[in-house]
């Protein structure tokens, strides 16, 4: 790790290099010379979607567990496509590029509950506790026509802990700079009747100043989330699953003039019930009920016009997404499967706005078809929506892939995908500022993909070209009175509308390592994100991302090392301003004490790189983390 | 205009270029066409094992080994992978594949004899003592180890004999012949298996045992599952798939090994036994 410290430019240019060397004694070695049979592998389906005809990132509890990361935007952002724009250090608002599409272009499902604020569009990923996820899936490309809405980019599945076999118990406890503080603890029990597994965790740290030119003051973050995860096997064929995730937040930010504390409390909490039967040999059906609640209430001071004075106000909007699903799978050979299913969705609104609209249903149904033969998997999917605000919308995709010999795969693929307009794009009340436009129709997608893999076993590449163009894309625009100033009334009015249009083109290339105690990847990822009418370049995107991981076990300790190197990207849609490029270096060290105790140390932005993804908010600085974990 | 970290990323995208192209070349300088000996040179080491069935087994794989020299060890082993029905077989050869084919036939008759010496080793280890007659209960296993396997007994292959002057140099042949045909099946097979679309789906694992008959002239005769996954999709699968396998190029086969070994055609027909293991990573 010295090393490191040293010659961060020669130590991660030669990351690849230990790729390179170590194929040699790959292809030297079949799976059958070790252990004398022939030996089958293939990925284990991710539950979103099979990985061996769409791209998907797994990151399992091992390997959160490795990584440097201490939140979850930054522990993301170590995936190819993955692209976030951060305002101000932890638990600040993230916004999340995926291939270079909007924030509110990629669905967020928690244990199969779709989640998201409903007027905002987009996760609050900050708020997400690492603590309390088990498994995370990255599916990249649209999949709208499965999931409906919001999956043009692709979609994140995080599925949160749940309970093994035994008794089994772990807390951690973790100190840093910045006055962080953080404490977690979990516990679970399973047998073969089902398991329960219950976790907890809590976390506060002074931050830094989040936003120069405004208030000094550090701006803070607390964080406390709790979630159970309840497995019953009602028979040998039937199991129920019950899963719930709840985060408070509270987060200071900068906004009114000091000394005023802006804060603003935010709240999430997902709920889910699903049974799962295996009705026959090629027959399962699969259904559930689902809740998702989005809270926040913000503090800050407003402007009176009237006394011409700054008073505190608070906002208050709470959304709620309710779905029911249905779904059937036919396994129609060894070879082939078809998925059926319908669901329904209902997204509501309270608000201390009067929101023109205050709920929204959507109904849907759709078709999946797989089949594998011989050498050519075929994917392909047709979904059809009815909003009860905007009338209906088919989507569709197919994703082609052939084997050209037992390591090496060519893949092809088509999709398009749908955005609905958020509350605050259709029913925005009407003020002085500006209002919502009802008659919003949704942004659209189309994608095409083409795919080259190599799989060796222990060493993958990976090489995808891509392009994405979106349609109806919604601007708020000023419609108005837009050469009036603010000093009085008629201010400037603004509105959106379904103007705009962005074409995305994009080059990934992927490794991954996994030789003795060595594991390592690199993701190289070239962007070209832009509007297509001034051919500007997208805002906040960068156009080159350069990911290295590397973990080396010992018997008794591991260490791990994380570089994300960004190029420039623009802080406007005019691009008159740019973001400077960076790289962040994030180091961890993990020592087994003995069966049960763990010291870890968490080195981040190991360089002290000063950066910023977002004008002219300001990232964290060099920090430490020193944890103590109890594991049985 | 080039910013700062703009600069810092193409350089170092170029310095990564360049130590590669360096490694690379130098690579291509000192090792021309083949491929690195990465792994230390592996051992070549024959195992005596009281047969698990009635049968010898061995596991299989490319004759990498037959380029080193050869020891030989007398040991028990419980591991038996690779069946050989026809009594008179007592040996199978087991070794990890080469870089790329093929070594020259020279190497080939190094091992030979090194096999052959097989007979002649004693046993401390063994249980009982093992004589090797065609007809024995017993069976010789030539597995392919890395130095760190202990070693019972060693002896330095006699390189300069030829098959000719070796007593049981029928056993060997068939020895022979059998591991060659074993790893001639993996090396086929690999294209010919894939994961049943189901099976991945609902994370079905296991192994599936197969015996196959191969006809002298290379010809797969017969599949038979010998014991079953749990699975019948699994099963089939293997089933399938082996079946689809046809036939065994023996010219591809003489071609690696030595012509006095092979003509084309097998001394007898063969009935081999092969673990399939399907398997699902991350």
């Amino acid at each position: 790790m010295l090393y490191f410290k040293r010659l961060p430019t020669v130590a991660s240019a030669l990351l690849p290099l230990a790729v390179t060397s170590a194929i040699a004694s790959v292809i030297t070695t079949p799976a059958f010379a070790e252990t004398g049979q022939l030996v089958v592998t293939a990925t284990r389906m991710a539950q979103t979607i099979d990985q061996s005809l769409v791209p998907v990132s797994v990151l399992t509890r091992e390997d959160i567990d490795r990584s440097p990361a201490t939140s979850l935007p930054e522990l993301l952002s170590q995936l190819p496509g993955v692209d976030f724009s951060v305002s101000g250090g932890q638990g600040k608002d993230s916004s999340l590029y995926l291939r270079g599409t909007n924030s509110s272009h990629t669905l967020v499902l928690i244990d199969g509950v779709r989640v998201g604020s409903v007027t905002l569009g987009s996760t609050p990923f900050q708020d997400i506790s690492l603590t309390q996820i088990e498994r995370i899936e990255v599916v990249r490309g649209p999949r709208s026509s499965l999931y409906g809405s919001e999956a043009i980019g692709g979609v994140i599945q995080i599925f949160t802990k749940k309970a093994q076999q035994g008794v089994t118990g772990s807390a951690k406890v973790s100190v840093g700079n910045h006055n962080t503080q953080a404490l977690s603890a979990s516990v679970g029990m399973g047998s073969e009747l089902g398991g329960l597994a219950l976790s907890l965790s809590r976390l506060k740290t002074d931050g830094i100043n989040s936003q120069s030119g405004y208030d000094s003051d550090k701006d803070g973050y607390e964080n406390s989330s709790a979630s159970i995860n309840l497995n019953l096997n009602i028979s040998d064929k039937t199991q129920a699953k019950i899963t719930a995730l709840h985060t408070d937040a509270n987060n200071q930010f900068d906004r009114s003039p000091a000394p005023f504390n802006d804060y603003a409390e935010n709240m999430q909490q997902t709920l889910g019930v699903r049974v799962s039967s295996e009705l026959s040999d090629s027959w399962s059906l699969s259904g559930g009920v689902s809740q998702h609640r989005d809270e926040s209430e913000t503090h800050f001071l407003e402007f009176d016009l009237g006394t011409f004075t700054y008073i505190p106000a608070q906002s208050q909007i709470n959304t709620k997404r309710y779905g029911v699903d249905l779904k059937t799978d036919h396994y129609l050979s060894e070879n082939q499967t078809l998925t059926l299913g319908i669901d329904y969705q209902k997204d509501q609104i309270s608000s201390s706005q009067a929101y023109l609209g205050d709920e929204r249903d959507n109904t849907a149904v759709f078709a999946q078809w797989q089949m594998e033969y011989g050498k050519l998997g075929v994917l392909t999917g047709l979904r059809h929506d009815d909003n009860e605000h905007f009338g209906s919308k088919n989507t569709g995709n197919i994703n082609l892939g052939y084997q050209l010999d037992h390591k090496r795969r060519v893949l092809a693929s088509y999709g398009t995908a749908f955005k609905a307009p958020t509350f605050n794009d259709l029913y925005w009340p009407a003020d002085p500022y500006g209002a919502g436009n009802p008659s919003l129709i949704p942004e659209t997608s189309e994608s095409v993909e083409l795919g080259y893999e190599v799989n060796n076993g222990s060493v993958d590449y990976a090489a995808r070209l891509f392009m994405t163009d979106i349609d109806n894309l919604i601007e708020w625009a000023c419609t108005a009175d837009c050469d009036a100033d603010y000093l009085a009334l008629p201010y400037p009015f603004w509105q959106p509308s379904n103007v705009s249009r962005a074409r995305i083109k994009g080059l990934e290339l992927e490794s991954s390592v996994e030789i003795e105690q060595w594991r390592g990847r690199a993701t190289l990822s070239f962007l070209d994100p832009r509007n297509r009418d001034s051919d500007n370049y997208l805002a906040k995107r960068a156009r080159r991302t350069l990911q290295l991981d590397l973990t080396r076990s010992f018997n008794a300790m591991s260490l791990s090392a994380s570089l994300l190197a960004q190029g420039e990207r623009f802080k406007d849609a005019a691009n008159t301003a740019k973001l400077p490029g960076y790289a962040v270096v994030n180091l961890k060290a993990q020592y087994d004490l003995d069966k049960s105790w763990t010291v870890e140390a968490k080195v981040n932005n190991l360089l002290d790189k000063e950066y910023s993804t977002n004008s002219d908010y300001n990232s964290l600085d060099r920090t430490y983390l020193l944890s103590l974990a109890y594991n049985h | 205009m080039i910013s700062r970290a703009n600069k810092r990323i193409l350089a170092l995208l170029g310095f990564s270029s360049v130590v590669h192209a360096g490694v690379l070349l130098a690579y291509g300088y000192l090792y021309p066409q083949e491929p690195p000996a990465v792994m230390a040179a592996p051992t070549l080491q024959l195992q005596l094992q009281p047969a698990l069935s009635q049968q010898a087994a061995a596991e299989v794989s490319e004759p990498q080994a037959l380029v080193t020299p050869v020891r030989v060890l007398v040991t028990q082993s419980q591991q038996a992978v690779f069946r050989v029905q026809p009594q008179r077989v007592v040996a199978d050869l087991v070794v990890p594949s080469p870089p790329r084919a093929a070594k020259t036939r020279a190497t080939v008759s190094a091992v030979d004899p090194a096999v052959d010496s097989t007979p002649v080793v004693s046993t401390p280890v063994a249980s009982a003592p093992v004589s090797l007659e065609p007809a024995l209960a017993k069976a010789a296993i030539v597995t392919m180890v890395n130095e760190a396997v202990t070693e019972v007994t060693s002896v330095t292959a006699n390189a300069g004999a030829s098959l000719s002057e070796v007593a049981g140099a029928d056993a060997q042949d068939s020895a022979l012949i059998s591991s060659q045909l074993g790893e001639q099946l993996l090396l086929a097979l690999e294209s010919y298996f894939n994961y049943p679309l189901k099976a991945r789906r609902k994370g079905w694992q296991g192994e599936v045992r197969l015996s196959v008959a191969i006809g002298r002239h290379g010809k797969v005769t017969a599949v038979r599952l010998v014991s079953s996954s749990g699975y019948a999709v699994l099963d089939q699968a293997a089933i399938k798939s082996m079946s689809k396998v046809g036939e065994i190029d023996l010219a591809r086969l003489q071609r690696r090994s030595s012509d006095q070994l092979l003509h084309q055609t097998l001394p007898q027909p063969l009935q081999v036994e092969i673990p399939i293991a399907y398997r699902l990573v991350n």
